[in-house]
């Protein structure tokens, strides 16, 4: 999987999600935060874009040690070319976060000199571009 | 607010997790992601936060869960 560092220096990715098996995917931009232990963050709007239904909710700690309660949604990732169930935490913030839920297992490489990322899968033992 | 339910979800399940849950899976499942059904009282775990709710969605598609991280403050860091 390949991505780039933009003007701002987030590591952006481009993950397809839908919301059930029969939906059509959409393709989104997700920063790669590793200050994020969770799976994946999306914004309460693209959420509602979506129209993912709501499975729980959990607590979070926020940077600046607060602690908050978030609402989950269940969806589905196409991760590495294979498609599987997701719970997607919902804030009010503007951008999408991969956190490291999503990375164990692989080997993130980023090069802040040519802006390149690539994520391999060391489970699927392949890369597969996007 | 997680919806007109959530914050009654949450905290029945933050109840079942202090009184009947906490010092087993801390002995056990240290580092697991737990997601608790408060109505039924069931527990499901996981090593992933998608797998113990994905697992409450399925037995309960119709109900809603609150996740935990077995021996951290909460589920998840952001930031």
């Amino acid at each position: 999987m390949k991505g780039h560092v933009d003007h701002s220096g987030r590591a952006l990715l481009s993950v397809e999600l839908k919301p059930r098996w029969e939906s059509d995917p959409v393709s989104i931009p997700v920063w790669v935060d590793t200050g994020f232990t969770g799976e994946l963050v999306l914004p309460r709007t693209i959420i509602d874009q979506l129209h993912l239904d709501q499975s729980g909710s959990v607590d979070a700690i926020l940077a600046d040690g607060s602690r908050v309660e978030l609402p989950t949604f269940s969806c589905l990732i196409s991760w590495f070319s294979r498609w599987q169930p997701l719970e997607i935490i919902a804030n009010e913030g503007e951008f999408p976060l991969l956190g490291v839920g999503m990375l164990l297992g692989c080997e993130l490489r980023i090069n802040y000199d040519s802006l390149h990322i690539e994520l391999y899968s060391e489970i699927t033992k392949h890369d597969s571009p996007t | 607010m997680v919806s007109k339910n959530g914050p009654t979800v949450a905290e029945a399940a933050r109840q079942i997790y202090e009184a009947q849950l906490r010092d087993e899976l801390e002995a056990t499942h240290r580092d697991d992601f737990v997601a608790i059904e408060p109505t039924s009282g069931d527990y499901f775990l996981g090593r992933t936060l998608s797998e113990a709710i994905g697992a409450a969605r399925s037995q309960y598609p119709d109900r809603l869960a609150h996740a935990f991280r077995v021996g951290h403050p909460a589920a998840v860091h952001l930031g």
